[in-house]
């Protein structure tokens, strides 16, 4: 940066390739790039702010969700669970899956409601179906990743059976092999009974509807556009029917913004701060510092819950501020170290010699100088951050709905930790690897930029 | 005090008279008083931090010596993977993990509540293994550069055990890290402990606190506050006590 010798001489010019010099900060990329635990975690940070960015492409064409859109049936879902087509999902003019002479099956040349419904439990039964017989061995039954359906439907021993699985109870028994009318041992799309019926008569008459133009309860070749397969919950739903990989990936983009906004609120005021009281001196750094020091000893999550519990707001804006405000002590700290030692050095004493105000001196000339461990700082930060919003969002005292972050779906997680596992365990282990990967990020940033503070 | 219809300053200083009294004010939601609503908390959260502490440094401690003497072998990369991943597992997920597998699946332990001490091991594992891991982080750090100093080479030069070396000489300095972690530590257990509560269901300070803050009763709000903040203050003082005693180039006219 400015005041370093930083320039590459070009290797024509000094006539050979050993002599070429490198900047502190190729040299530290260089570093940076042997360190590979560093650079995993460079692709893993980059690659979920990927995800938080790309939330609206990704539910738009990856998961087939919306944030908010709940399963009818509102309870949790196991991953890998499929989800009914819900009615203000665009179904028509998306390329058709299924032809129409397929899912016409008394081959009349019209679709009724009754046989839309039947197309998609044959497509529940197909996938259930996995070594494509026809039928069901008792392997396959087991497996199937039952939708849900209102308790008020379980009649036939069948649905009991259904309602074991639902439970979760351990099956080891095969004589609960119910649903087997004919005795055979295998089950065939008829007998599958509630284990297919993804598609309530309702919501197949509400899907008609799209395409039903002259609305006689019937679709033409020329009102089918063709229905899409039902989507999978891949991570699961939540407690209300809601995809979970949606919300994650909705809550990854409020945990970052949230991790990144408020490092740089933290590192405006620490940078500020330690630069001022570092450049100033005297009395005026030893009252700055003191302040600092005051404010170390204080237990400072209780502070921001007392500020959000006495502003009432729970707005965004407020977690930000309010995180990034107890975060800066320490780069205050970093940054008045750094600016002492360079404030003497003969480049400060020429810019001051040509009348550089003070302000240009700290900005232009010690900052840029600082840069270096205030980037490490600020690495370390962001984790550290994103860990109090989490904290704060568990306690239900961070990320309001409709909004929702890791932490906050964590805490949902917490609340029905017993018959739902995976709602605790997705949002946890998304925070987890990211926390390790900023943590590996920012310790070999350290490493690469300053070897002397390296420990060992 | 901080009723309505007065002046922010009179509240204050109604607020401040009240503090110097010995009085921590009164519940804005219930009968009692704020001291009556904590108090009941104070053993468990007492206990907890305890408990997580004694495991953080009777755990942490050694982990960062081994690492720290074997660094750069297979017992530091191992010891300080696992410090690693301990830093990065939020205590809100790692308290219900382990509730699903000791308490629910196991059935080792009780998932809520605490009954008797056995039921405060899951809790204060929960809390205290972040703080090991630090607290390895740290003794590792300490211990590499002290065992580089001079004093450390002129005792191995002259002959004393190996064991001798590291616990007469160098452990002393090598904890200097790990003292001065020590407060932020407990802010940050005492923090970490309001989670911890609330996922075990303990009756501690720190559920008090959180019901008090969704409920909006600032006295208890505040009157947690400043008793923690006097703690830590308090605690803040020891340390830096205790930091001369450890080092004594530093010292404190």
């Amino acid at each position: 940066m400015s005041g370093t010798s930083d320039s590459t001489p070009s290797p024509s010019e000094q006539g050979t390739q050993l002599e070429q010099g490198t900047s502190l900060w190729i040299d530290a990329l260089r570093r940076l790039r042997k360190n590979y635990a560093a650079m995993a975690g460079a692709a893993i940070v980059i690659f979920m702010g990927l995800v938080a960015i790309g939330y609206e492409v990704l539910s738009a064409n990856f998961t087939r969700f919306t944030l908010d859109e709940q399963h009818p049936y509102v309870a949790p879902k196991p991953p890998g669970s499929r989800s009914v087509p819900i009615v203000h999902y665009d179904l028509m003019g998306t390329d058709g899956e299924w032809a129409f002479e397929e899912v016409d099956t008394n081959k009349d040349g019209v679709l009724l409601d009754r046989e839309i419904q039947q197309a998609y439990w044959r497509q529940e039964f197909r996938t259930l179906d996995e070594d494509n017989d026809g039928s069901l061995s008792y392997g396959e039954y087991v497996r199937a990743p039952l939708s849900l359906p209102p308790p008020s439907e379980f009649s036939t021993d069948c649905n009991k059976w259904a309602m074991v699985r639902v439970s979760l109870a351990p099956i080891e028994n095969q004589d609960i092999f119910l649903c087997d009318a004919g005795d055979d041992g295998r089950i065939s799309f008829e007998e599958a009974g509630k284990l297919v019926e993804v598609v309530t008569i309702g919501e197949a008459r509400a899907i008609m509807a799209l395409g039903d133009a002259n609305e006689d309860g019937e679709l033409t070749p020329n009102e089918y556009g063709g229905f899409p397969a039902p989507r999978v919950n891949i991570l699961g739903t939540d407690q209300l029917g809601r995809d979970l990989l949606t919300r994650l990936i909705y809550g990854a983009r409020i945990s970052l913004a949230v991790g990144l906004i408020a490092t740089l609120v933290s590192f405006l005021i620490g940078v500020s701060w330690g630069a001022t009281a570092g450049f100033v001196g005297g009395k005026v750094d030893n009252l700055m510092m003191r302040i600092v020091d005051i404010m170390y000893g204080l237990p400072f999550m209780f502070l921001v819950i007392l500020l959000i519990s006495v502003f009432q707001t729970r707005s965004l804006f407020l977690l930000f501020m309010a995180l990034g405000a107890i975060q800066w002590l320490t780069m205050a700290r970093i940054v008045r170290g750094q600016v002492i030692s360079l404030k003497k050095q003969e480049f400060v004493e020429a810019a001051r010699c040509i009348g550089t105000p003070s302000a240009a001196i700290i900005f232009r000339h010690l900052i840029p100088n600082a840069l270096g461990p205030i980037i490490v700082y600020s690495t370390l930060t962001v984790p550290a951050v994103m860990l109090e919003e989490a904290f704060l969002s568990f306690l239900g005292l961070g990320v309001q709905a409709p909004l929702t972050s890791w932490g906050a779906l964590a805490s949902e997680g917490r609340q029905n930790m017993e018959a739902a596992p995976w709602m605790i365990i997705a949002p946890g282990l998304a925070l987890a690897v990211t926390l390790l990967s900023m943590n590996f990020l920012g310790d070999g940033l350290r490493d690469a930029l300053d070897p002397q503070l390296r420990k060992d | 005090m901080l009723g309505p219809g007065q002046w922010g300053e009179t509240q204050y200083f109604t607020y401040i008279g009240t503090l110097a009294s010995g009085s921590l004010g009164q519940s804005m939601k219930t009968d009692l008083s704020v001291w009556e609503t904590l108090s009941a908390g104070i053993p468990f959260t007492f206990q907890l931090g305890i408990q997580a502490l004694f495991l953080a440094l009777l755990m942490g401690i050694p982990a960062g010596l081994i690492a720290g003497l074997k660094q750069n072998q297979i017992q530091d990369y191992s010891l300080m993977t696992v410090a690693m991943l301990g830093v990065s597992i939020p205590n809100f997920v790692l308290g219900p993990v382990l509730i699903m597998i000791f308490a629910l699946e196991l059935g080792w332990f009780s998932a809520v509540g605490w009954d008797s001490w056995w039921d405060s091991v899951l809790p204060s594992f929960t809390l205290g293994l972040y703080y090991t891991a630090y607290i390895a982080r740290l003794t590792r750090g300490g211990m590499l550069e002290i065992v580089r100093q001079d004093f450390i080479r002129t005792a191995r030069a002259k002959g004393l055990a190996e064991q001798v070396v590291v616990v007469r000489h160098a452990l002393k300095g090598a904890l200097l890290p790990v003292v001065s972690y020590m407060g932020p530590a407990i802010a940050a257990m005492l923090t970490g402990s309001v989670v911890v509560e609330e996922i075990f269901g303990l009756p501690g300070v720190g559920k008090e606190f959180v019901r008090s803050a969704l409920n909006r009763d600032y006295n208890v709000v505040l009157g947690t506050v400043i008793m923690y903040s006097s703690i830590l203050v308090i605690l803040n003082m020891v340390v830096d006590v205790v930091y001369t005693w450890l080092d004594p180039r530093v010292s404190y006219d």
